[in-house]
């Protein structure tokens, strides 16, 4: 057979073909790449913004790979959770915002020995956190896509040692069970998340 | 710059307009309306537009007290008429402004609205400029300054602006040049 053009290129472009553009459910060892504090806008809650990168394991790398390999000119980090900052207003939405936020800090903590939250969340820039991952079901368009995203955070060890619960599917924007993502999806059953979902989300 | 710290500087990103700019007109608010992120009027020693952003060390580029010489610049015109102007009346001022551009390596755009090649080579425009000349002029200063000649209508300009400067930012800052 003569070979054709290009081979060197296809060979390595092979590689990624087929690989999932989102990281499976599951749980992972994370480390934060960087964080960026976000005042709320037209009273809605101050936010913390962390980007991160998966740190051990079968998907060491995923979000700088996955980074490193779109070509799109706007292309954005995928890796991202938002985590928004109490209001302090003794209300009871914001008792679930304290608890959530204490989630992360006690994971941060739990993660990283002889860290302590100081209030100051640059800090967590190059600190080790566990990250489990879950499906999330929203309707962009009118279509109905499940895309994965954190669902919590996690002492490092509790990943480490599978210590941790599959979290259900989070249903945003009226998806519900009834809804069908066989237009959208792809063949590893999930889409790729657009651009505006993630501008919805973290960054 | 990590890929972090150049969103972070690409979101910071704001436009300086030159005070030659005449602010009382209403394709100005519009223009400036439509750039989409904060301006403010700023002088520069050439060229009506360029960007300022925040340094991943809380600094501006240029701060306000500062004259502007920028890497990256927008001369907007408003018509033919005005651009055959400068290669007419004010030869010599324009001359002056795309050479201190060109001795400072700047990127230069030249925007020009409501205006198409057709127009030009059909004489479509209110001056005595001949279509010849005009061609030749705007070819002949583009070769010598490196000027990208851009044409478009004047309600897209702000956008356009805004793009072109965003985009040059970016290619600067992915390359390396500010740090």
């Amino acid at each position: 057979m003569k070979q054709f053009n290009n081979w060197e290129k296809a060979k390595e472009d092979a590689r990624h073909m087929g690989a999932s553009s989102q990281l499976p459910v599951g749980g992972y060892v994370a480390k934060i790449k960087d964080v960026r504090f976000e005042k709320g806008q037209d009273g809605n809650s101050d936010r913390i913004v962390v980007a991160f990168d998966i740190a051990e394991g079968d998907y060491k790398d995923f979000f700088q790979t996955q980074f490193n390999n779109n070509t799109s000119e706007d292309k954005k980090w995928k890796g991202k959770a938002t985590i928004y900052c109490p209001k302090d207003d003794g209300s009871e939405k914001d008792q679930w915002t304290q608890k959530s936020f204490m989630r992360w800090v006690n994971a941060f903590e739990d993660s990283n020995s002889g860290y302590k939250w100081d209030w100051v969340e640059s800090k967590w820039k190059s600190l080790l956190i566990g990250l489990v991952y879950g499906e999330t079901g929203t309707i962009i368009e009118g279509k109905p896509i499940v895309y994965t995203e954190v669902h919590y955070p996690a002492a490092i060890e509790s990943i480490r040692n599978n210590d941790f619960k599959l979290p259900k599917l989070k249903k945003k924007n009226g998806y519900d069970d009834s809804s069908s993502t066989s237009d959208a999806s792809s063949d590893n059953g999930f889409v790729n998340v657009p651009d505006n979902v993630a501008e919805e989300l973290p960054f | 710059m990590t890929n972090f710290e150049i969103e972070a500087c690409l979101q910071s990103m704001t436009v300086l307009v030159d005070p030659r700019e005449n602010p009382k007109t209403d394709r100005y608010e519009q223009r400036v309306n439509s750039l989409s992120v904060p301006y403010r009027r700023q002088t520069l020693c050439y060229g009506d537009y360029t960007y300022n952003f925040t340094m991943p060390d809380g600094m501006e580029l240029y701060p306000p007290s500062v004259t502007v010489s920028a890497p990256v610049i927008v001369e907007r015109k408003m018509n033919l008429e005005e651009l055959s102007s400068c290669f007419t009346q004010q030869r010599d001022r324009f001359q002056a402004e795309f050479k201190r551009a060109s001795d400072n390596n700047a990127i230069i755009y030249l925007l020009v609205e409501d205006a198409s090649w057709e127009k030009i080579i059909a004489g479509h425009y209110n001056t005595k400029f001949k279509p010849a000349a005009f061609i030749a002029s705007l070819l002949g200063w583009s070769a010598r300054y490196s000027i990208r000649l851009i044409f478009c209508k004047h309600e897209v300009s702000g956008k356009l602006i805004k793009e072109l400067l965003y985009r040059e930012l970016k290619q600067k800052l992915e390359r390396g040049d500010y740090g």
